[in-house]
Parts: structure tokens; sequence; C-alpha cells
């Protein structure tokens, strides 16, 4: 029973789980999707900035000069940048040293060859594997000559923030799906722990047990509704058993006055009808009164079964000589035994107590053997052994018989079970078919209970199980 | 022509079921008791109050007036005399608070009529010794002190069981003892809560073989009989 609630509490934490990790891709996404925008932008930024501040000089330097030796002296010591190239009209182009080193003919189609031409572009241009520029180009004109330049920037700081940003995202994302899902699987438990109360108190109620409720911690909610409506059932199967109970408790005895006065009428009308009265009155008067008896047993029995499962009358229990009991069936049905060529043995000498009621379990014994008896052929053997396992006396009824079934194992136990529906219970009914359900009556009602062992054609033992007693 | 010492048993019925009281009376007058039934609780008290009875048979399911009451009434008044309760409740509660109320003897529905007149038996005897230290039917003797049994002054060997079951059926000579009367009173088996769950009764008729076969078998005259549905017999003549 404890896979069950253990498999939801899985799937309950993996659910959450999953749930959690999709809003996290989402999340992660549009923020990984934000920040590359915001650090481009940032980016784009700086090298307009450097761009207009490049402008601004190349405008002061220009204005007048005509030498290009000194801009490109004065540009080396103003520009404070890394990579820039000017192509002044008429002029030879002039770069920075970055940038005549790196020879790279995308950055110097920026700046054209004459100075004239294209509008202002802002791109990023991988010079090398390991550097990538954001180059800004620009065009002016000062007076009639055409002005043209590119200054760039480095933008690996950007490509590495950016990586190192993804990098969290990968190591912190898996983390938090973790403890989601510990933390899913902990909130899960804890959740599913009034299922587990209920389901425990659930399997503590059987038939015998209806009075039984699931417990109500009177928070008003799911599981108290699920408690509620079950107790509600077990108010309903309680009612049901208890007027099955009734029926049959009343329907014996109110079959017990009709049997009366069938018998008593029957008797006396035999007693009174002596000689020259035909036979076959008699023998209609003794074959009905044989089939009262009949009927006042299986009425006797039932009722006791009844009883039983009213518990009316808890069985006192004290310390019972087990052997004593064994060994007192054995002598009682002895006669029928050897009647019918079984050899009844009782194996054992030494007392075996046990806490029981010393009728009920005469009752469940005496009602064991003869089962063996009458489920062992001609010539076969029924033991009757006592022992004592730890804290447990028990009494063992063995047979060499015929031998039940592995699926009638829990039936035969019930009333008027009968494994081979071709017999009948014509040839031996004094009530025969409830044997078993009284023997287990008797062993139950001191809070003991009968294990079965048998296989088809290898003989049943049947073992009564009780709390064992310190020996008187 | 029946033996009558002073005068007849009077017995006193009462049971409102019709059938089963005139089937009791009949038997009882079979028995050569006077026998007279009541049919409800109130005529039944008028009578046991206003009537001498030697044993009132008072069944505790009546019309008007409850069994118990009328029983708890007789004896808060003085009246001593010997009842035997008939009930279809055989609750250990029920037994226990007649007996209690001063009921002499106890029966459950469905008794039978061998049984109940053993009882009244018992009843009319008591006070009487019966420690009888011998007992003759024809030429069987049960001899209860040296537990030996002959016949014809052959000895016989029985068992334990052979032997008590004997001496049940020589107590009652005469007269049926049915098998509930040998399962409780010869194999002890409790009454209470279910005297037939267990399967004593087949135990019963091996047993009653066994013994006809020491006792009658190798002689003329049987003495043991079976009365079918009903019980047994000791006796000298077929019931």
């Amino acid at each position: 029973m404890s896979a069950g609630p253990r498999r939801v509490r899985l799937r309950l934490a993996a659910w959450s789980t999953a749930v959690f990790a999709f809003v996290l891709i989402a999340v992660g996404f549009v923020v990984a999707s934000a920040f590359t925008r915001a650090l481009v932008g940032q980016a784009e930024e700086r090298v307009d900035a450097h761009a207009r501040r490049f402008e601004r000089l190349l405008r002061d330097e220009l204005d007048g000069r005509t030498d290009v030796e000194e801009l490109v002296d004065e540009l080396r010591e103003e520009a404070d940048l890394a990579w820039y190239a000017v192509q002044v009209a008429g002029w030879p182009r002039i770069a920075s040293a970055e940038w005549e080193r790196a020879r790279d003919a995308r950055l110097d189609a920026r700046v054209g060859a004459d100075g004239t031409g294209a509008a202002p572009t802002d791109d990023v241009i991988a010079v090398a594997s390991d550097l990538a520029l954001r180059v800004a180009s620009r065009s002016f004109a000062v007076g009639d000559v055409g002005v043209r330049f590119a200054v760039g920037i480095d933008e690996r700081p950007v490509r590495e923030s950016l990586a190192s940003f993804r990098a969290i995202l990968w190591i912190v994302g898996p983390l938090a799906l973790m403890v989601a899902f510990v933390g899913g699987y902990w909130l899960a438990g804890r959740l599913l722990a009034p299922v587990r109360v209920l389901a425990e108190a659930a399997e503590r109620i059987t038939v015998d047990r209806l009075r039984e409720r699931l417990p109500v911690r009177g928070e008003s909610d799911e599981f108290d509704r699920v408690a509620m409506a079950f107790n509600a059932v077990l108010v309903r199967l309680e009612a049901a058993f208890e007027r099955q109970r009734r029926f049959t408790a009343d329907a014996s005895h109110e079959l017990r006055t009709p049997l009366t006065a069938m018998r008593t009428v029957a008797e006396v009308e035999l007693r009174e009808r002596r000689a020259g009265e035909p036979v076959a009155t008699r023998e209609a008067l003794c074959s009905m009164l044989e089939e009262i008896d009949r009927l006042t047993t299986l009425i006797d029995r039932l009722l006791m079964l009844t009883r039983a499962d009213a518990n009316v009358a808890p069985a006192r229990l004290e310390s019972v000589d087990l052997t004593r009991v064994a060994r007192d069936v054995a002598a009682t049905l002895e006669p029928i035994a050897d009647e019918r060529g079984i050899e009844l043995t009782c194996a054992g000498d030494r007392a075996v107590v046990a806490l029981a009621d010393p009728d009920g379990t005469r009752r469940s014994v005496l009602n064991l053997v003869d089962n063996a008896l009458r489920h062992t052929p001609r010539g076969g053997r029924v033991t009757i052994r006592c022992a004592t396992r730890g804290s447990q006396a028990t009494i063992e009824v063995a047979d060499t018989g015929v031998g039940i079934a592995a699926e009638h194992h829990e039936r035969v136990f019930e009333r008027f079970f009968r494994a081979d529906p071709s017999r009948t219970s014509a040839t031996d009914g004094r009530g025969a078919g409830l044997g078993l359900a009284i023997a287990k009556a008797g062993v139950e009602a001191c809070g003991g209970r009968i294990e079965l062992a048998s296989e088809l054609g290898r003989g049943a033992t049947f073992t009564i199980v009780l709390a064992s007693a310190p020996p008187v | 022509m029946r033996r009558r010492i002073v005068r007849s048993v009077r017995i006193l019925i009462i049971e409102d079921e019709r059938k089963v009281a005139d089937a009791l009376a009949r038997g009882f007058r079979g028995e050569g008791h006077d026998a007279v039934v009541s049919a409800s609780g109130e005529d039944g008290f008028f009578r046991a109050t206003t009537e001498m009875y030697d044993v009132i048979v008072l069944d505790l399911n009546l019309p008007g007036r409850d069994g118990l009451q009328i029983l708890e009434t007789l004896r808060a008044r003085g009246n001593a005399v010997p009842v035997v309760v008939v009930t279809a409740r055989d609750a250990v509660d029920d037994r226990v608070r007649g007996l209690d109320l001063g009921a002499d003897d106890y029966l459950v529905k469905p008794f039978s009529f061998a049984e109940l007149s053993a009882r009244v038996r018992a009843l009319l005897r008591r006070g009487r010794s019966d420690q009888v230290l011998r007992l003759c039917v024809g030429d069987l003797e049960l001899d209860l002190v040296t537990r030996r049994v002959s016949r014809a002054r052959r000895p016989l060997t029985l068992t334990a069981r052979e032997f008590e079951l004997l001496e049940y059926l020589m107590r009652h000579t005469g007269h049926v003892v049915s098998r509930a009367m040998l399962a409780r009173d010869v194999w002890g088996e409790s009454e209470v809560g279910g005297g037939r769950a267990t399967p004593i009764d087949n135990v019963i008729d091996v047993q009653i073989a066994r013994l006809r076969k020491k006792v009658d078998e190798p002689f003329a005259r049987r003495l043991v009989h079976t009365l079918r549905g009903v019980g047994f017999v000791l006796g000298e003549n077929a019931p």
C-alpha cells in the first residue's frame, strides 16, 4: 500500500518541476534577450559618442590646416582611441597604428578612397578570431572638402558579459530545478500526509471492525471531506451488516417456536402410538424428527456465528493448556476416526499454554479435527500437534487427505462453502459447511487466527495461532 | 394400571403457543401426570398462586405478563414450586437472569420432550437421595463403587466413556435420552453459545454402537434401543 502514495508524491513533484522549468526557460529567454539588447544599445551609444567626439576633434584640427603630417600627430595625441581612420579628400588616408596593422579590407572600405560617399553606418566587424570591433563611420565636409572617418571600439567586453550571463543562466537554471523538485517532493509529502493517515485508518477497518471511523481533523478541507464521505459509507455499511446480523438472529429465534411445536407434537405422537399403528406412520414421524434435529443444529450453529459476528459477549481469556485440549479432542473424536479407519494421533506431551477462551478453543479444535476426519480417506492420518513459537502458542491439525486448492484457501472458512459443489450436505448434514467458520470465529474471538497450508492431493494443515501465556 | 402413591403429579404449563402447550400436556398425561395448560401470563400467574402444582413449565415470552415477571413475583411471595423455564432466547444473560430469579431449570427451544420430561423427573426427585451404589436393569448390573459392569453375571469391559454413557442410560431406564442430553451430561458440551456447534452427534452414534456391541450383541435380549430422531432408551422392553 505504500507504493501508491509515493508514486503520487513523485508525480506531483515531477509536474511541479516541469511547470517551474517551463517558466524558468521563458523568463531566462526574455531576460537574456533584454540584457543583450541593453548591452548592444550601450555599445552603440559608446561608439556613437566616440564618433561625435572624433568628429569634433577632426573639425577643430582641419580648420584651416593643410598639413597632413601635423594632423596625424595631433590625432595620435588627442584621439584617445585605438581604432580610427580618416580619409580627407585629396589627402592620403590617416589611420591609427592598430588600424594599419590589421590591414583589413572591410575596415578600409569604411573610409573609402576619396572622403565622399556613404551615409553613416554602425556595425560589428570581426577583425580576428579573438577580436571584434564595433565600427562607426561618418562623413562631413569642411568647406568644400569632404571628410570621411571611422572609429572602432573593442566589442569583446560586451560579448564576455553576455557569455557569462548565459553561463550563469545555464548553471543556476538546473540548480533551481533541482531545488524545485526537492521542494516539490517535500511539499507533496506534506500535502499527502493526511492521505496516508486516512489510508492507514481505512486499512484498520474490516468487516469485524466497522465501528472504526476515519479521523476528521476539523479543518474542513478536502481531506476532511473525503474522511467524512468515507465515514458516511461506513455508517451505511455497518447498518447493512447490522440488519443482516439481526435478520439471521431474528429468523433463527422465530424458527425456534414452530420447531418446538413440530418436535413436541411428533415426539408425543410417537410415544402414544404403540401397537397396531402402521409402520409407515412411525417411520414418517421418525424421519421428520431427524430433519427437525438437523434444522435445530443448523440454527444453533448459525446463531452462534451471528453472536460471534456481533461480538456481543467478548471471550473471557484465561490460560488454556492446548495440549490438554488436543488430548481431550482426540479422545472425543477417536471413535469416529476408528470407525473411518483413520489414525488419529496427538503428538507431544509438553504443556503449551495459550491465553484463550477454553470453550471457544475446544470448539475450534473439535471442528478442525472433525473437518480433517471428513476429508481424509480410510487408512489416512490426522495429527494434532501443539507448540510454542516465541510469544505464540499454536495447535496444528494436519491430515493426509485430499487437500485444498490454493484458490480456495481463503474461502474454505466461508459459511456453507464447498470446494466441490457436487458434494452435497445430504450425506452428513448436521450443520456441516459451518465447521470451519465456527472454528475461525472461536479462534478470532480470542484474538487468534487460523493459518492454512495445503496443496491439492497433499493433505491440509490448519494451525491455530494464539498468544502464549506463562505456564500455570 | 399405573402406580400412584398419593395422587398424580400436577404440572402447570404456562405457554402461549397452543400446539406446543397441547403437545406437552398430552406428553405429560401419557406419562401419568396431571397437566394443566395456561395460555397467557395473567391466567398462568393466577393459577400458579391459587392452585397447588408440583412443577411449573414456564415460557418466558408470554402475552400480558412476562415469564420472568411471573417467576419473580412467585418467588417474592415465597412460593417455592419448582419451575422449569423454557424459552427461545438462549443468550447467556437471559439464562443467568432466569436462574437468578429462582428458576430451577432452564431449557432452550427447540427442546425435545424427552429432555423436558427428564428435567421434570429430576425436579420431582429432588430432595430424595439418589445415592445408589448399584444400578440394575434386567440382568445388566452396573456397580458405581467398583466401576464394574456385568450382564448375566458375565463381566463386561467398558471404556471410561462407555461406562459413563451406560450409567446415564441406566439412570434414565425406561425413559428416552436425547442426543442433546448426552452431549451435555456425558460429554460435558456447554449448551450456552451454541451447544450444537461441536460435531458431537456423530460421536454419540458411534459410542452407542460400540456400547451396544458389548452390552447387547452377545445376548438374546436387546436393552439399548434407538428411537430414531428422538434418542435412546435403555429398558427390557422396546419403546
